[in-house]
This record gives structure tokens, C-alpha cells and sequence, in this order.
């Protein structure tokens, strides 16, 4: 058993400072990862599918947005009123970012 | 009816290359069904049990592509209704009528059925949401 440790493996592992911490917590990694494998969804869908409460669902749609990473679209669809969310090219582009950090990491340790 | 319960969610529409490949095996299997009818002796008393193929293999793809047992339910009971008809003799277009009458009944109740399970475990929010 080697005590050295690999240097790809050490900086791969230092490269998780740098990783996007935005997407990176729990609820909105949920939310970006769902609104990445669909065009669009609406708040009421995105509610059920993370389980998250409408109050915490909305600060973090809030924060995507603020950063550029979802578009959000007030509308209707008849009379229901929807609350449309959908990922920017911007959120796209650091989903997958995101994504290819951690597949190093992990099939690296 | 959807919209209220569970929200609304637009999926990713299929690319051009895919709706291309999949109308090309449409094509061809419909081409493949004809060959055969015309190959098969007495062919028109075959009918049923062709249908219960070209049918109950479309049912098993969706049922792969959605993952839902009730469409191998239907995959499963189009083939057997369409072997039960043919080997009983009840070919030609009075086989090919019972058949898609049977079929039609259980995709109805299958639907039906679903829909009152959505409606059951799925009831609208009190509040309307933002």
C-alpha cells in the first residue's frame, strides 16, 4: 500500500474549492438539476418534486435567478396563474460545469 | 385538471434525427406487416394474431420507454388476444373487430383507472400558488 498521494488526485480534490457553491447546496442542486432535464417547469411542480416548502423553494429560485442561472416567468394558462422557471443558458453551461468537477472527483478517490 | 394538482412541466421535445428514426421503423414495420400477410397462406385469418403483434410490441416499447406496468399489462393482453383469436378461427375483419373493440376497452379502463388514482392521490392545493 503506497503512502504517496497521487498529485492528479490532489489537485482534483483542491478543485472542490472552486466548485459552485450556488449549485452546489442541496435544494438548488435538486431544483437545477430537475429544470436541466426539462424545458420548463412550473413553481407548483418544482414544490412537489424537491419536497421543499413554498417559502424556501422561492429564496433559492430567487438566488438562481439573481445569478443568472434560471429565467422566471410569471404567466397563465387559462385562468390558472403559473410561475414558469426554466434554465438559462448561463445555469445550463455551470450545471454541467458543476457536474464534470464532481465526476472527477469521485472517479478519482 | 393537472395543472392545479401537480403543476405544469414542458419536457424536453424529442430531436429531429429521433422523430426521423422513429418514422422510419414506423414505415418499415408497416411494410414488414404487409410482406407477411401477403406471404402467409389463408393470410387474411392470420389477422388477429398479426394486430396482437404489431400492437402489443408498440405497448411493450412504451411500456420500456415509460416505465409502466400497466403497459405491459396491455402489451401482454394484445398478444394473447390476438394468438386466442386466430387459433380459434376468428380471423378476417370480424377478428380484426373484436380485437381492437377488446383492446379499446382495456386501454379505456386502464386510463380510466389511472386517472382516478392521480385524482385520489394527487388533490389541488388550498392556496393558489405564487
Amino acid at each position: 500500500m503506497t503512502n504517496q498521494i497521487d498529485d492528479d488526485f490532489v489537485e482534483i480534490t483542491r478543485n472542490l474549492g472552486e466548485i459552485d457553491r450556488l449549485i452546489h447546496e442541496p435544494s438548488r442542486l435538486m431544483i437545477v438539476a430537475m429544470l436541466s432535464s426539462v424545458e420548463s417547469a412550473d413553481f407548483l411542480y418544482l414544490k412537489r418534486e424537491t419536497g421543499l416548502t413554498r417559502g424556501n423553494l422561492s429564496s433559492h429560485l430567487s438566488k438562481l435567478e439573481e445569478a443568472g442561472y434560471i429565467e422566471v416567468e410569471k404567466t397563465y394558462r387559462g385562468k390558472i396563474p403559473l410561475t414558469i422557471c426554466s434554465l438559462t443558458e448561463k445555469g445550463c453551461q455551470a450545471f454541467q460545469e458543476y457536474r464534470k468537477q464532481i465526476k472527477q472527483f469521485v472517479e478519482k478517490t | 385538471m393537472t395543472y392545479p394538482r401537480t403543476g405544469y412541466v414542458s419536457f424536453r421535445q424529442p430531436k429531429k434525427s429521433r422523430r426521423a428514426i422513429t418514422m422510419i421503423v414506423a414505415l418499415i414495420v408497416s411494410a414488414a406487416v404487409v410482406w407477411i400477410l401477403m406471404l402467409l397462406p389463408g393470410s387474411l385469418d392470420w389477422i388477429p394474431l398479426i394486430e396482437g403483434a404489431a400492437v402489443g410490441t408498440f405497448l411493450f416499447y412504451q411500456a420500456q420507454s415509460f416505465n409502466l406496468t400497466r403497459f405491459y399489462i396491455l402489451a401482454t393482453l394484445a398478444a394473447a388476444i390476438g394468438v386466442s383469436l386466430s387459433v380459434a378461427g376468428i380471423g378476417n375483419l370480424v377478428g380484426m373487430g373484436i380485437f381492437f373493440i377488446i383492446m379499446s376497452i382495456a386501454i379505456l379502463f386502464s386510463g380510466g383507472l389511472t386517472l382516478h388514482n392521480y385524482i385520489d392521490q394527487a388533490p389541488p392545493p388550498v392556496e393558489s400558488h405564487t
